[in-house]
């Protein structure tokens, strides 16, 4: 009988207790959700465009001469000739860097000349930064193909304006 | 006394060793293989975050080259205009009137490392235009100025409206190429 009512007992604490941590529960997420609303307008201004800080870069200080020593007003444009991608990885295998002396993001997108067709298009890249696992989605087959490395470029004032950019023609080799 | 024996056998083998071997190299014939691939030219190209256009003149463009490196002979890196705001392959400068909302636009006239000024559209194509090209480090310009310079009685999107701010954007292509002038 005794075990009876203390069975009866702490059955009826644990609904109590069910029914405090429901209630906590809803009212830290009506909470959230005021908070949410209230002060959402307060986070940091995202990219327009759907764009996005690339979140996977290194450190990328140059190792010319003009990094260093000579300001050259406007926006360096890297040259590249050759790039190199992974079959069996998908990854690109040629650092592709926005130079420290930019005062621009940079927005890589590479492309197959023939067809258009968009293999990789980067998130924004900040000056002296360069992009450290750049994944093409769709590889091709290995072999070599003549691509355009599309360099579009958008301010730093957090309006992310569009700036003069380039398209550079390039050779992809798919090993 | 079986380590003696040995050692001698060994010395013995080693100075036999050393006195044929200028024999077999001088006699045997020999093929030395080389291999050397030449590495990818690498350059920089700056070119102008922002530009000024003069409303009454034609304006210097430059476009510079630095860090230019094994460019193969016969090469050039060529810097055309590739694309920009504008429609019918040409180069517009877009601007709204502050006062009254009214649209404008103004083409823009081109000359690149060819010398004719050129405003876009049909036989006048300004895509694929060469502005510069180098084969070291260096500047060049190529030069702009508004159509409505030519159109002194101009009116409409043939005039430059006082107020109003015109801005646009061009995308400029690079590649290595033969050095013969390429474009248009």
């Amino acid at each position: 009988m005794l075990k009876k009512i203390i069975r009866k007992f702490s059955f009826l604490r644990s609904k109590k207790l069910l029914a405090v941590v429901l209630t906590a529960a809803v009212l830290a997420g009506g909470a959230g959700w005021y908070c949410h609303d209230r002060f959402g307008s307060a986070a940091p201004a995202e990219p327009a465009q759907g764009l996005v800080i690339a979140d996977s870069t290194i450190d990328w200080w140059g190792n010319s001469s003009t990094s260093d020593s000579q300001h050259t007003a406007g926006t360096k444009i890297p040259g590249y000739e050759t790039l190199y991608a992974s079959h069996e990885t998908g990854l690109l295998k040629t650092n592709l860097i926005n130079p420290p002396d930019n005062a621009c993001y940079f927005q890589y997108e590479l492309s197959l000349d023939s067809s258009g067709t968009i293999l990789s298009a980067s998130g924004l890249l900040p000056p002296g930064k360069a992009l450290a696992d750049s994944v093409i989605t769709d590889i091709p087959d290995p072999g070599t193909y003549n691509v355009c490395l599309a360099v579009n470029t958008y301010s730093m004032d957090g309006s992310f304006q569009p700036m003069n950019g380039a398209r550079i023609k390039a050779v992809l080799v798919v090993i | 006394m079986f380590k003696k024996v040995l050692a001698s056998f060994t010395m013995a083998a080693a100075a036999g060793a050393l006195m044929a071997a200028p024999v077999c190299a001088a006699d045997a014939p020999q093929t030395n293989l080389t291999m050397y691939e030449a590495p990818d030219p690498t350059y920089t190209i700056t070119i102008p975050e922002t530009v000024a256009v003069s409303t009454t003149d034609t304006t210097l463009v430059p476009i510079t080259a630095s860090d230019v490196s094994n460019l193969p002979d016969g090469k050039k890196i060529s810097v055309t205009y590739e694309s920009g705001n504008g429609v019918y392959g040409r180069l517009y400068l877009e601007g709204t009137d502050p006062d009254d909302g009214t649209s404008y636009l103004m083409t823009m006239m081109i000359a690149g490392t060819a010398g004719d000024f050129r405003m876009g559209a049909l036989e006048k194509q300004i895509k694929g235009m060469e502005l510069a090209s180098f084969t070291d480090n260096g500047t060049e310009n190529f030069k702009l100025y508004p159509a409505a310079l030519d159109y002194p009685d101009g009116t409409g999107n043939l005039q430059i409206h006082k107020g109003v701010p015109y801005t646009g954007y061009m995308t400029y292509g690079i590649a290595v190429a033969g050095a013969q002038p390429s474009g248009n």
